[in-house]
């Protein structure tokens, strides 16, 4: 009876000795080891369970801002649509990146990045505005001679219009007069998805020589204005679509990457048991082994 | 023309935002906490020049002494 | 120049109790008798597209009401008061504290300003304090800057203080 119960263990045993014969004292290294990294994969996934519910929570506000800033941007822009406005290209191009300092947001910064690269080809020696740090590392890495403005602590919560008003005054002060401003910022499609669009900020020159402009009665010096107010608000609706998206693109990060985890801890989980049943199983061996020669003795 | 603020080298959107500002403290505390919050702004920014990134400076400071040297040019 | 805008000012400069259309364009075809309003904050959509009777916004050019119809026009407004009538008759006020109006060509009617409130959101009290701060400060020995920004708050507050009332 003995001997039958000792039978599996000893080609269990065996199957063991002929793959690796770890002494017992490696076994239980290895489930040190192993239990180490649970514990690490553990906390990562508590830390971005914790992450993505943040972003969850900050997503409704970051919508509801973004859907009034576009109907604020949108209602800024129409004057322009029934002037007819086009953006004139005689002189430089400016083009202004809507980004942010914060990173785990998937591909928000890389994306705008690639598509600030694409626009800057269609418009070579154009000057870059950069806000946020995540696209202004990138960009520095790549276009660095086209720089001209950065700007940090953007968008850290939802961005206010007195930071796209700062932001257009410094812009205004920029000694190039450009023929046409264009602001890339990423569209919120879905919760899944977003894109790289424009928005163009025309400049006076433009704005003046508008095809219907003559529709309108407008004072010269409210046009002034005007293009400086329209520069802002459409600074103002890039940042907070942006935010959105980023907020979005953070929540499905952090929500894949606790997947990620979860699966990582399984798989560990499944492998220490293994490992301590195997463990076990050498110990067995051992004693049987012991046994079975003292017996024979 | 020239208004009184332009003169003295304020943009159109210094204007706005000052007569916002008013606008926001004049409210009544309850609608007055969520609209200051509006009114924050704390941008820090650098200049550019030749592939190297100038010194970091606080917007708010930087626009309000680019308007003192834009005084009177208008 | 300037005679154009005088002619526009006494054809827009009529009191807010006419309801009457003013201008009209000799289109062919129906035209609709609404004016369709968006009053949009940078936080805060206030009405979208909205069809109204007529809207009195205060113009740098002007006080002006708009109705359907209305010779497009871009207008900067000072800060002051926007009124409403509304198709019910209703009659909305809000306080805005600048930005532009545009008349766009197909009765439609473009507000932008940064903030805007009802007018039972003020204090009184509030606005009173802040003006005697701001004609310290625009009487004082402070830089240009400091003293032009305090003039914008004063106009701002003195009518708004008039509004209140």
């Amino acid at each position: 009876m003995f001997s039958r119960a000792v039978r599996p263990a000893v080609r269990a045993g065996s199957a063991v000795v002929t793959r690796t014969a770890p002494t017992n004292a490696a076994n239980f290294a290895t489930l040190r080891e192993i239990e180490g990294r649970l514990k690490s994969i553990k906390n990562i996934e508590k830390i971005t369970n914790t992450m993505k519910v943040i972003a969850s929570t900050r997503l409704t506000r970051a919508q509801k801002a973004m859907d009034d800033s576009r109907a604020y941007g949108q209602t800024s822009n129409t004057v322009f649509e029934e002037a007819e406005t086009k953006p004139l290209d005689d002189k430089k191009t400016l083009l202004v990146v809507a980004s942010s300092d914060k990173g785990l947001c998937g591909g928000i910064h890389s994306g705008l990045s690639k598509a600030t690269r694409r626009v800057y080809q269609q418009y070579p020696n154009s000057d870059i505005v950069v806000l946020g740090e995540k696209a202004k590392a990138q960009l520095a890495r790549t276009n660095a001679d086209a720089l001209v403005l950065s700007f940090a602590n953007v968008c850290k919560d939802i961005p206010t219009f007195a930071d796209a008003q700062a932001v257009a005054d410094q812009i205004a002060l920029l000694p190039e007069d450009y023929s046409s401003v264009k602001i890339i910022y990423n569209h919120f499609v879905n919760a899944q998805s977003y894109e790289p669009q424009t928005i163009e900020a025309f400049s006076e020159e433009a704005i003046t020589q508008s095809a219907n402009i003559s529709a309108f009665e407008v004072d010269e010096e409210a046009l002034a204005n005007l293009r400086q107010y329209s520069l802002a608000n459409s600074l103002f609706w890039a940042m907070a679509e942006g935010h959105a998206c980023e907020i979005s693109a953070r929540r499905n990060a952090m929500e894949n990457a606790s997947k990620n985890a979860g699966e990582m801890i399984n798989k560990f989980q499944i492998l220490y048991n293994r490992q301590r049943q195997a463990a076990i199983t050498g110990e067995l061996v051992e004693i049987i082994t012991g046994a079975t020669a003292s017996a024979d003795m | 023309m020239v208004a009184a603020w332009k003169s003295a080298g304020l943009t159109y959107n210094r204007y706005l935002a000052v007569a916002a500002q008013a606008v926001r403290r004049s409210l009544k505390d309850g609608p007055r906490v969520a609209a200051e919050r509006r009114g924050v702004m704390e941008l820090r920014f650098a200049k550019w020049e030749n592939g190297k990134q100038g010194e970091s400076k606080a917007l708010g400071q930087a626009n309000v002494e680019a308007m003192a040297s834009n005084a009177g040019s208008k | 120049m300037s005679s154009l805008r005088f002619a526009r000012a006494a054809l827009r400069a009529r009191p807010s109790a006419f309801a009457a259309p003013f201008q009209r364009r000799g289109y062919a075809e129906a035209v609709s008798d609404k004016l369709k309003l968006s009053l949009v904050l940078p936080h805060q959509t206030i009405f979208q597209s909205t069809g109204v009777v007529q809207v009195n916004i205060p113009a740098e050019s002007g006080e002006m009401g708009v109705l359907a119809n209305h010779v497009p026009s871009i207008e900067q407004l000072k800060p002051g008061l926007v009124e409403v009538i509304e198709e019910s008759g209703a009659n909305k006020k809000f306080f805005l504290s600048g930005g532009f109006a545009v008349v766009q060509p197909n009765s439609q009617l473009s507000v932008n300003a940064v903030e805007g409130f009802p007018l039972e959101d003020f204090s009184p009290d509030a606005v009173r304090s802040q003006i005697a701060e701001a004609q310290k400060i625009a009487g004082g020995n402070g830089s240009e800057q400091d003293i032009a920004e305090a003039k914008i708050e004063l106009e701002v507050l003195e009518t708004l203080q008039a509004v209140l009332k």
